[in-house]
């Protein structure tokens, strides 16, 4: 789960990835996302090869980068549940049975009184 | 309140109508039913009973689109009593009995509505009933007209929606066909389209049914289960916490799902860190393994407050990680101060560890430097960071940077530049601030040498190619001076062969032209020199400037040197060509041994100069450029003739100064108390007017005067005591002194208490506005005072002695006879 994106995750390398590998994968993402495709995509691709390319590199990233927490992917991943394709016909009346309610007939009246 | 007319007459009558016919406009149905009961009251005429039957209905409308079923129902009753066919508006009071609850009620209502009513003047009540019978009041359908088409399309929609739950799909495709465009029940049958082609045909389902209709509540419900994730939460905040429980059941979360959904779904207007916090340690389990804890470690940035919490719940933090998130909390609060002591105490716990962690320190110093707003400690902390981790270019730049731009500590400086150099040989800043050293030191040899290291690392640079020419072109005239003749052709050809382009071609050929003249043939020599100035200056008085002083260079007589050139004398320079003057002149002063020769080279052209300063109206920036270089060199009386035509002109502090300055030839301490006082209004006036340049110009020049004297008093009377004592050999006398030396001594410490206290709030410009009326005489003396400023001190004292009416024996005219100024008609 990728709920803090780090230039690890963006450039597709292990933590442990050396300064070759890193350039590697730099270069294979930055031919696959040229700047005039996607001008934010390769932003962040360049400053995540900025911020991890070599040691001092990452020292620097990990000792002072504050990371960028993103609740909502976070919150999608808590609320996995199977993919629904279709609703049973006893789940439809349930939802029809608790769709009427006060606002239902309010609504309804004030189309009434138009 | 109630409103109430007389209506005694015909007269009166109309009046009352009109007036309830206003209230009825205005929607004033309560005053409009009073008014028109007093018109019915009087006649029994028809117009009044529709009027209030209208009003009655309007009225009891307003109170049911409020919620207020029981009053419109009241008012309903009002409405029955005057209107001639109540049923014309049934399906409101149908749809108010229904929302007052009242089964009874709602079933006798029921039963008043004709199958043409239900199926054709009611169309929108007709909907409500199909969906509240298909829901949760199935037994409405008794009460109904059983020969009506509504009757007929509700068996049939029953029936579908009975097929739905059988999973009947051929039963209620042909059942659902059944449903005319134009019933009661189309909403339903879109509504059952849409669930059967879960979830594809929802969103096109919504634009099909009216936001209206009792239907869109399920079809929006159906809609929402579509969602997944943060947006799924996102949505349910708009339903009951039953539908919103209905979904999530639809949707199959667990129970820690639903607990989780349930919290966000609570806080949804304001989700805040302290909520996401404590959501991430009570679900936890919602994640994989360590996921909450990374990202709750990553939050007590944001929330630090959690650290507590944190513990609680988690593995604790090294005291070193705890630190470094606290620094960064308070970084992110703004607080850099706090934010210092954290990442001390993180340099701190580093040293403790056993792990190799003097990169971390460094980095951390490095960081805690840029938080610095002290430039001294930020430098100091770029240092410490050099223990650790000695190879960083960018501290040595930014240290040498400081101290370079302190200029503190020359040595220090040094030392750093020399250890840069030792761990970085080969960077070209390092080298150029090296190259830039040696010039200051006048190691020519050694800057020679890093010119050459930066050219073969960088062929084309142009910094020092220029340095290498000059080096080169320096050297040969050395040797041109000293008569040794033996390699000044190797050096010119040096200087040649770095191809610096058509004017520095030009140089060399200047060069080639003095050796000629030296060595070779006198006649070559000056024609080589003559057509190589031609080549670089096209005025007389540049060329001349140029010739007399590398003839000065190399030795030569300039006076032979300068037959060849034509004359500059009645020249005028235009901006351009005084701009290539003060270019020359910056460019010779950089060496500050050249500094004489280029007084007596500047000597042969100061007449030119003069006259072009007199007669030609320049910009004032380039007045100062030149003062600027004339300053440098100390040419005083160009630049003193030069402040005397701009204070006239423009009257700024920065030429009140340079006047001040050149007339005592840049001697501070030859400052009469006088001028002393002078230069410090002249520099609250620069503080005043911005002029930062100046006021630093002026403070250092006082200054200098102070350091020169051991008295600090500023006191015009302790001044010319002072100088009462030092009349030694070459002491400066102040003109004051001669002229006030007869005044007894008592008179002479209560006039001189006065005239510093006048020195403090009089301008030279009051004070002659005091002396005459004469604006033409004023400006005369104000003129005066600017060149000699004991003139202004001298006139402040005869103020002074004015004011306490004490008699000195001394008028405003003697002063101004005694600094031969003209005097002025009728001052005393």
């Amino acid at each position: 789960m990728t709920v803090i994106k780090t230039p690890y995750q963006i450039l597709d390398v292990q933590p442990s990835a050396t300064d070759a590998e890193i350039k590697q994968a730099y270069l294979s993402k930055v031919k696959d996302n040229p700047p005039d495709s996607d001008q934010l995509l390769f932003q962040s691709i360049h400053n995540a090869y900025i911020a991890i390319k070599d040691f001092k590199s990452r020292i620097n990233y990990d000792l002072f980068t504050i990371p960028n927490v993103d609740f909502n992917e976070l919150i999608d991943h808590a609320l996995k549940v199977a993919p629904q394709d279709s609703i049973t016909a006893r789940q439809f009346n349930t939802l029809l049975q608790a769709s009427v309610d006060d606002s239902t007939i309010q609504k309804a009246i004030s189309q009434v009184t138009k | 309140m109630t409103v109430q007319y007389d209506i005694d007459s015909n007269h009166n009558e109309n009046s009352l109508e009109q007036k309830a016919l206003a209230e009825l406009k205005a929607e004033h149905y309560k005053e409009a039913i009073e008014l028109y009961k007093q018109l019915w009251e009087t006649s029994d005429d028809k117009k009044w009973q529709q009027q209030l039957s209208y009003c009655y209905l309007q009225r009891a409308t307003s109170f049911a689109e409020r919620g207020m079923y029981r009053e419109a129902l009241l008012l309903w009753d009002n409405y029955t009593q005057f209107a001639e066919s109540p049923e014309e508006a049934l399906d409101l009071y149908i749809c108010w009995q229904i929302q007052g609850e009242d089964g009874h009620k709602i079933q006798t209502a029921l039963k008043q509505l004709s199958a043409q009513q239900i199926d054709q003047q009611f169309p929108e009540l007709a909907v409500l009933l199909g969906c509240l019978i298909l829901t949760e009041k199935p037994e409405f359908k008794r009460y109904l007209p059983q020969d009506s088409i509504f009757i007929a399309h509700l068996k049939i929609a029953q029936v579908a929606l009975q097929a739905y739950l059988d999973n009947d799909q051929q039963q209620l495709n042909e059942v659902l066909k059944q449903i005319p465009y134009r019933s009661a029940f189309r909403d339903f049958k879109t509504l059952l389209n849409a669930a059967q082609n879960y979830p594809q045909s929802i969103e096109q389902a919504l634009t099909k049914i009216s936001v209206r209709s009792p239907y869109y509540q399920a079809l929006s419900l159906l809609h929402c289960s579509t969602f997944e994730g943060a947006k799924l939460v996102q949505q349910l905040g708009k339903y009951s916490y039953s539908q919103a429980r209905e979904i999530a059941e639809i949707k199959g979360f667990n129970n820690q799902q639903q607990q989780l959904i349930d919290s966000l779904v609570e806080h949804r207007d304001d989700i805040s860190d302290q909520v996401k916090f404590n959501v991430l340690i009570q679900y936890q389990s919602l994640w994989p393994t360590g996921v909450a804890e990374d990202i709750c470690k990553a939050m007590l940035i944001h929330y630090p407050e959690g650290h507590k919490d944190f513990k609680k719940h988690f593995n604790g933090l090294s005291g070193f990680e705890e630190n470094r998130l606290k620094a960064l909390a308070c970084e992110n609060k703004s607080n850099n101060i706090e934010a210092e002591a954290y990442w001390r105490q993180c340099v701190e716990a580093l040293q403790y560890e056993n792990t190799d962690n003097n990169l971390k320190m460094a980095l951390i110093l490095r960081h805690m430097a840029a938080l610095q707003d002290d430039i001294e400690l930020c430098n100091q902390l770029m240092i410490e960071s050099l223990d650790y981790d000695a190879d960083d270019l960018a501290s040595y730049q930014h240290i040498l940077h400081y101290f370079k731009q302190s200029d503190l500590d020359r040595a220090e400086y040094l030392q750093w530049l020399q250890l840069g150099l030792e761990h970085f040989p080969q960077n070209i800043e390092l080298l150029t601030l090296a190259v830039q050293q040696e010039i200051e030191n006048r190691q020519y040899k050694k800057v020679s040498e890093y010119a050459l290291q930066i050219i073969s690392l960088d062929p084309l640079n142009r910094f020092a190619k220029d340095i290498l020419f000059s080096s080169y072109l320096d050297h040969a005239r050395k040797l041109i001076q000293d008569k040794d003749y033996q390699s000044v052709e190797q050096y010119i050809n040096q200087a040649q062969d770095l191809k610096l382009g058509q004017k520095n071609r030009a140089q060399v050929q200047l060069v080639l032209g003095l050796y000629y003249y030296a060595d070779q043939d006198k006649s070559e020599g000056l024609a080589l020199i003559t057509e190589s100035l031609a080549k670089i200056h096209k005025d007389p008085v540049n060329r001349c400037l140029q010739a007399a002083m590398e003839a000065l260079l190399t030795a030569l007589p300039v006076a032979n040197i300068l037959e060849g050139i034509e004359t500059a004398e009645n020249y005028l320079l235009s901006e351009q060509q005084l701009s290539q003057v003060i270019h020359q002149l910056n460019f010779y002063a950089k060496d500050f041994d050249h500094q004489l020769l280029l007084l007596k080279a500047l000597d042969r052209v100061a007449t030119t100069i003069t006259n072009s300063l007199s007669q030609q109206n320049y910009e004032e920036p380039l007045l100062i450029e030149l003062s600027e270089s004339l300053e440098k060199i100390n040419a005083f009386e160009l630049l003193q003739h030069c402040a005397r035509l701009a204070v006239e002109r423009w009257n700024a502090v920065i030429w009140q100064y340079y006047l001040i300055y050149s007339e005592l030839k840049g001697m501070a301490e030859k400052c009469s108390s006088a001028q002393i006082n002078r230069l410090e209004k002249i520099g609250e006036q620069a503080i005043n007017n911005k002029d930062e340049r100046t006021k630093v110009l002026i403070d250092v020049f006082i200054e200098q005067y102070y350091q020169a004297h051991s008295e600090t008093s500023t006191g015009l009377v302790d001044s010319l005591f002072t100088l009462n004592s030092e009349e030694g050999e070459g002491a400066y006398i102040d003109p004051t002194e001669q002229l006030f030396k007869h005044i007894p001594e008592d008179e002479l410490l209560k006039v001189m208490d006065k005239s510093d206290e006048l020195m403090m709030e009089t301008t030279p410009e009051q004070l002659v506005e005091g002396l005459t009326q004469d604006s033409d005489k004023n400006e005369h003396i104000l003129i005066a005072m600017m060149q000699d400023p004991d003139l202004f001190s001298a006139l402040i004292v005869i103020k002074a002695a004015i004011s306490l009416e004490i008699d000195i024996k001394l008028s405003i005219n003697d002063v101004l006879g005694f600094f031969n100024v003209e005097q002025v008609a009728g001052a005393s």
